[in-house]
């Protein structure tokens, strides 16, 4: 069984959501044919033939194929995808209210599924550039869905701007690998003998990489998604599009580390956590801390990657699917309650609504990394594989996203003025966006047992319990918790801005930074364009010569007879005097 | 005969009876029979793909009406003009469908697209140099009408320009071609204009009139791909042609420069010695495109220096003298033909709904124009090499080819496609998906123009998700 089979449900689905529009039904057949994916890729791991692979095209006496497998590693994102999909496809089914929008937004994300579940089970380069591309564009369609509106087009636009830089590096690693080794496969390229065409290729590849996982210095795109739908980014934060880059360079990770770039991966992960934490410290926008938050994560789950940690990476990769999507779907929730502002000093009373708040605190509490949620274990397991000085470091970054969860938590929680307006409004979010978070945060309760399941079931090395490291994690996270209790829970007024806020909140200064490099192209745009002005010019100067000298000689052939003769005569005598 | 031969003549004679009723027909009339005449054409080319497949082998038939000059008129089916054939039929095809947006002028316009075809017909198909020249400048009488009498704007002026710049082309293409007609080997006696005939023998021409027949022949190609500095004719013209003026020039005629390149390097082994001042200008002139097309404001011109920008590219995987590299190219003309084919079809809606095509004035139209808008999502899929869409083979196989003969020095053009990415989407954010008010209008396009759409989006994605199709006859060309 070719295991592309898992991804027919969704594909016929994202066609039916064009037939079948704005009907309601729509929502419910992406919905259960997401369910029938997942329940394929359950399937899929008692899958005898792991490799499969069919001819594509074939240049010269070469074949490209088109390779899929179902290697543990592969299979536990492909289940991730699809699970967490289903999640998201019924979270979808309420939180999309216009029905003339409900065939084109299914559509699209129906197909960005099926485009991650692609890049899930690629075993060659090829088809991982398949799926990876289509990730890039679906996700720039989904976050300009309400085009229309204010700062959503530009948003759109950055995210598709900043990825199309790393589609163009992965594609020029391809060729080098392909120049060397004449082959696209994974499993080839990874047994080939070392040379210098990997360090070249997997250097492309970790420009890709980072322009996809939204790590420094091309990470602002990220926070900027937010302006596109919540299921969209719940979806897009935890288990697609962003996990892409990470999942690449764990399939990889020998390569990378043959090709020295280990240190690499730790230094821009390190960055990338430090701005993603500051950030997040300090922003307003309710959706963007998640975002910085997530572009924490992944920083972590670079570094973990970079001492050739796969196993306590891909814990974190799997745990932090689970509390980020909870998280998105909750804000998305408290957003609805509000009037869909997304200030988080305008949201009131997300604690009206049980259901909502269990769920919200469960997966902010992983999130931050207390024991025994899972949370905790991802970054335990990223802590105790790092180096001493980033461990101290990391150590800092515990004591600040807790903080910001935290503060993250207690703002919205605060009573709104008019109190029964709001609970009122809270009890009418929809059973379909509450679920689905509900059935996450179990999963966030219940995910911390990967800690010792995981490991084994990716052939890895066990991970240690270190009791001191543990406890240091924990005083980390209660520190940043009393920190963001006394602060915002006390006293829930807004801080003053601060020189160290302006330090923190930096991403203005990063995106003055990109678009001063836009600018500088279009700058070059100008000179050019009055280059070429100048080059047509010329050209049509030539021609208005030689129209110049076409009239200089009509005017002689001016028709007088007189003029003719005596030319002509003065022709004669010209001759005599020369040859007489 | 065997069927593929009759299938050649048939290729080449549908245009011309088409041609032919269109011209007796009345106006209205007119647009069926370029309909009906393109559709057969697209038929007939598709066989002749199937057919060339299935024997695995080139045909020619012909006849020779100077038998003391070795003249004549000649058909050949080898791999570039098959796929070349096919490129042109389905931009044709579209083109007679829904190229004429606005409904007016339908006999002339459809008479000089069969024309058009005719001379693209017999170029591609042509088995001798002699009568590629012929319908080269067929073809750009052609496009010279289709500038100067449907255009738009400054279309006299901008049609002068274009025959002046081809004229100028065909002079140096001409002489090239009687150069390498005297300066080849004769066979008893008789010299050939031949072209397997030349590509087998043109060899053994002495080295230094080679490097003369390589200066002439450039630039003659040069100016019709066209390739910087000789390209300023082009700007003008894609922007003033009517709608299937734009999208026939830019996707085919722009295609006769560089099939004749293709050809000029697989003739002449001189071209080896200046492969890499090739590939320079190639890069030079793609990064030029570039950086003009991101200050226009006319969507057209827009287009248009993407289109060169193109071009350019396609000239690097020649230029790479590699096997792969020039299937790449070959693989880019047909990729290149449909998708910017398809991109002035959007730019001739737009143009048709809201009166206007400069980027500064048109905002938010991609909520009253969601199919245009959508469409042009699709173009800068295929121009930005996205796979599934026919563009991404092409780059794949381009800078392979350019990565084996020039080393990472070959990947530089690749970073102009970011460019060509960054401003594009630029464009979509200000003026097709952007915040502000939107036309009050909600406009529909017609059935006509939605079928173009299909065939053009539709081949799009055919051919780049089942790439085998096109490359199991391209891997049958045997080069170098």
């Amino acid at each position: 069984m070719l295991p592309v089979i898992a991804l027919f449900p969704v594909i016929i689905a994202a066609f039916l959501a064009l037939a079948t529009g704005s009907r309601r039904i729509t929502g419910h057949i992406a919905t259960f044919s997401a369910a029938v994916s997942f329940a394929l890729s359950i399937l899929l791991l008692y899958n005898r033939s792991p490799h499969s692979e069919v001819v594509w095209f074939s240049i010269g006496s070469y074949a490209v194929h088109l390779s899929f497998t179902t290697a543990p590693l592969n299979m536990l994102l492909l289940l991730i995808v699809s699970g967490i999909g289903t999640l998201i496809c019924w979270y979808s089914i309420g939180y999309i209210e216009t029905p003339s929008q409900r065939g084109r937004f299914f559509f699209e994300l129906l197909v960005f599924m099926a485009a991650m579940m692609l890049f899930a089970i690629s075993a060659n380069f090829v088809t991982m550039f398949i799926g990876w591309e289509l990730l890039g564009v679906t996700s720039y369609l989904l976050i300009g869905f309400w085009h229309w509106k204010e700062k959503v087009p530009r948003a759109a636009r950055k995210s598709i701007t900043t990825i199309i830089i790393g589609d163009i590096a992965i594609l020029m690693a391809m060729i080098i690998l392909w120049s060397s080794y004449h082959t696209f496969n994974f499993s080839a390229i990874l047994s080939a003998p070392y040379s210098s065409a990997i360090t070249v290729s997997m250097s492309l590849v970790l420009i890709g990489v980072f322009t996809k996982s939204a790590q420094f210095p091309f990470h602002e795109w990220l926070a900027d998604a937010m302006e596109g739908p919540t299921p969209v980014s719940a979806f897009l934060h935890s288990s697609t599009m962003v996990k892409a880059g990470v999942f690449l360079v764990a399939v990889l990770l020998p390569l990378f580390i043959k090709a020295g770039l280990g240190p690499v991966l730790v230094a821009v992960g390190m960055v990338t956590v430090v701005l993603g934490a500051s950030n997040a410290l300090t922003e307003h926008h309710i959706k963007r801390v998640l975002a910085y938050s997530t572009i924490e994560d992944l920083g972590l789950m670079f570094i973990a990657l970079g001492f050739n940690a796969l196993a306590a990476a891909m814990l974190l990769f799997l745990v932090q699917a689970f509390y980020k999507a909870a998280i998105f779907m909750g804000a998305g929730s408290i957003m609805r309650a509000n009037d869909e502002d997304t200030e988080i000093f305008n949201s009131y009373g997300s604690a009206s609504n049980r259901m909502l708040f269990v769920s919200n605190v469960i997966a902010a509490v992983s999130l931050a990394g207390i024991f025994p949620l899972s949370g905790f274990f991802g970054k335990f397991a990223v802590e105790s594989a790092v180096s001493i000085p980033i461990y101290i470091l990391l150590l800092a970054i515990d004591v600040a996203s807790s903080a910001y969860i935290f503060r993250w938590l207690f703002i919205p929680m605060r009573a709104p003025e008019h109190a029964s307006l709001s609970k009122a409004r809270y009890s009418h979010i929809p059973l379909s966006m509450l679920v689905p978070e509900a059935i996450l945060a179990v999963a966030v309760v219940a995910g911390g047992y990967a800690f010792v399941s995981l490991p084994g079931y990716l052939s890895l090395h066990p991970l240690g319990i270190n009791v001191i490291g543990a406890v240091l994690e924990s005083i980390m996270v209660a520190v940043g918790f009393v920190a963001a209790y006394l602060v915002y829970k006390k006293n829930p007024e807004r801080i003053p801005y601060t020189r160290l806020h302006k330090l923190a909140f930096n991403s203005p200064y990063i995106n003055s930074a990109y678009s001063a490099i836009a600018k500088s192209f279009y700058a070059a745009g100008y000179a050019i364009s009055g280059l070429n002005t100048a080059i047509d010019d010329i050209f049509e100067d030539a021609g208005d010569a030689f129209k110049y000298f076409g009239s200089a000689g009509r005017r002689i052939e001016n028709g007088q007879l007189k003029l003719y003769a005596l030319v002509f005569a003065l022709g004669i005598i010209a001759l005599f005097i020369i040859f007489g | 005969m065997e069927a593929i031969q009759a299938l050649l003549i048939f290729a080449f004679a549908v245009p011309v009876a088409g041609l032919l009723a269109a011209l007796v027909l009345g106006q209205r009339r007119s647009k069926g029979a370029g309909i009906v005449s393109t559709a057969v054409s697209l038929l007939v080319s598709i066989l002749i793909l199937s057919f060339f497949l299935s024997s695995g082998k080139s045909a020619t038939e012909g006849i020779t009406y100077i038998p003391q000059l070795n003249i004549g008129f000649s058909l050949y089916a080898y791999p570039i003009s098959v796929v070349l054939l096919l490129m042109s039929s389905i931009v044709f095809f579209a083109a007679a469908v829904g190229g004429n947006v606005k409904g007016l002028k339908y006999k002339g316009s459809v008479s000089l697209l069969l024309l058009f075809q005719v001379a693209a017909t017999g170029l591609f198909l042509s088995g001798n140099l002699l009568m590629y020249f012929i319908f080269w400048d067929i073809g750009v009488i052609a496009a010279y009408f289709m500038i100067s009498a449907l255009g738009t704007g400054g279309r006299r002026r901008s049609g002068m320009k274009f025959l002046v710049y081809s004229f100028a082309a065909s002079v140096l293409l001409l002489l090239g071609i009687i150069m390498l007609y005297y300066y080849s080997p004769a066979v008893s006696g008789l010299h050939s204009f031949s072209i397997p005939y030349l590509i087998a023998n043109a060899s053994s021409i002495p080295a230094g009139i080679q490097t003369a027949i390589f200066a002439l022949l450039f630039a003659a190609f040069m100016i019709k791909m066209p390739i910087f500095p000789l390209h300023s004719w082009m700007a003008d013209a894609y922007a003033d042609a009517s709608t299937e003026g734009s999208m026939l020039v830019s996707g085919v005629l722009s295609k006769f420069g560089a099939y004749g390149m293709l050809l000029l390097f697989l003739m002449l082994p001189i071209a080896k010695n200046y492969s890499q001042y090739v590939f320079i200008l190639a890069a030079v002139s793609t990064f030029y495109a570039v950086f003009v097309a991101m200050r226009q404001t006319d969507l057209k011109k827009v287009l248009a220096y993407t289109s060169m920008a193109e071009m350019g590219i396609i000239l690097a995987g020649i230029a790479s003298l590699d096997q792969i590299g020039i299937y790449g190219a070959i693989f880019g003309m047909l990729a290149h033909g449909i998708t910017i084919a398809l991109a002035f079809l959007v730019v001739g809606s737009i143009e048709m709904m809201f009166g206007e095509r400069n980027l500064a004035l048109l905002r938010s139209i991609g909520r009253s124009a969601q199919i245009p808008s959508y469409m042009f999502i699709i173009v800068i899929l295929g121009i930005t090499g996205m796979p599934l869409t026919a563009g991404f083979i092409a780059d794949l196989l381009i800078f392979i080819g350019a990565f084996e003969a020039f080393g990472l020095y070959g990947l530089i053009p690749l970073a102009a496609i970011i460019l060509m990415g960054s401003y594009l989407y630029f464009f979509v954010e200000k003026s097709f998906f952007s915040h502000g008010p939107t036309s009050p209008h909600e406009f529909n396009i017609g059935a006509s123009q939605k079928l173009s759409y299909a065939i053009l989006a539709g081949s799009i994605f055919i051919i780049g998700s089942l790439p085998f199709l096109i490359l199991n006859a391209i891997n049958l060309l045997k080069v170098l």
